[in-house]
């Protein structure tokens, strides 16, 4: 899961050029959006279709589950772990 | 028919030339033109003043842009913005293209900023700015028509300066057999005011041949050099009139 979840803050950080920031500065529970790492809604698009080009994972921007899922980094984490499972 | 203009601050920012003096030295040489090697583009000016979560989003034209027009507004708070560039940020529009016929998934990100305003509207999100702003353009009529635009605003009485941005990057290598656009990457900006001492004209004169077709590129070079001193004077044909830029 630490694993995944590094695999995830990696590509958040290349994907969203967040220069400054190192993975170890995110914490996987803080909020992904707003006061956590102040990411905007073009950054949701993005991680959307990064989601989808790594994972292929297909999210529905209109739905109340997509917030959950991009909470965190943990919630992205549990949402990768689960359609594997399937 | 003469307009008089007044340039409270100028910045151009080129590869190896970013400050006035750089400018005004190559003005005094004489050089035609600016040496900037045109595939990659070398160097960008550093931006680290601006937030980094807005300058993550910046490519090497935008922050060339970015930069002549921070230097540009300094304190200044709200300003109308007329941003001039031919081809905007070409190479982010081409790899998207690129990607429409890959039939690979478009960046949202990459999408959102290769619209033409899309500089401007990172510098009014930086700075705050709510003022009116306007993207133009200019396809063989050089800088004449944003001087033109930022004349036509100030005149409307509401805004007693405006900041003109002037910004071009070499096409991507596919289309410069076809076009050959700029030569290399080149911003200016220019502080304008409604009032103050007149520091440039702009005279109008009626022109019966052809039109030659000047990029923004070569026009800008000639106005920075009027700017730094090197020249007294351009003159410019375009648009079916002459146009002669003197200080």
């Amino acid at each position: 899961m630490v694993e995944l979840e590094n695999e995830l803050k990696r590509m958040i950080v290349d994907t969203l050029n967040l220069e400054d920031i190192s993975i170890e500065e995110i914490d996987s529970e803080a909020p992904l959006f707003g006061d956590g790492l102040g990411l905007d809604s073009i950054d949701a698009l993005e991680l959307g279709v990064a989601m989808q080009n790594n994972y292929g994972i297909k999210l529905n921007s209109e739905s109340e589950e997509t917030k959950k899922h991009f909470a965190s980094v943990r919630n992205l984490a549990l949402l990768v772990q689960q359609s594997r499972e399937k | 028919m003469t307009l008089t203009l007044t340039i409270d601050r100028w910045s151009a920012w080129a590869p190896g030339l970013e400050t006035n003096a750089q400018w005004q030295q190559w003005a005094a040489s004489g050089n035609p033109v600016v040496s900037r090697p045109k595939n990659p583009v070398p160097e960008v000016p550093d931006v680290s003043y601006m937030p980094a979560m807005l300058r993550r989003r910046l490519s090497p034209l935008a922050r060339a842009a970015m930069h002549v027009a921070w230097q540009c507004l300094d304190d200044c708070q709200q300003v109308p913005l007329i941003f001039s560039s031919l081809y905007g940020e070409s190479d982010r529009t081409f790899a998207l293209t690129e990607a429409v016929a890959k039939q690979e998934q478009l960046s949202p990100a990459s999408f959102s900023l290769s619209v033409h305003n899309a500089i401007a509207g990172q510098l009014s999100i930086a700075r705050n700015i709510t003022a009116e702003i306007s993207c133009l353009s200019p396809l063989g009529a050089g800088v004449v028509p944003a001087l033109l635009e930022a004349m036509g605003i100030l005149n409307e009485g509401q805004w007693q300066q405006a900041l003109l941005v002037f910004y071009d990057r070499p096409l991507p290598e596919l289309y410069q057999s076809t076009v050959p656009g700029p030569d290399g990457m080149l911003a200016c900006a220019l502080l304008v005011s409604k009032s103050g001492p007149a520091n440039l004209t702009l005279q109008m004169q009626a022109n019966e041949g052809a039109a030659d077709i000047q990029e923004q590129e070569s026009q800008l070079l000639d106005l920075i050099r009027v700017l730094a001193g090197g020249a007294d004077s351009a003159l410019w044909h375009c648009s079916g009139a002459n146009w002669r830029l003197a200080s």
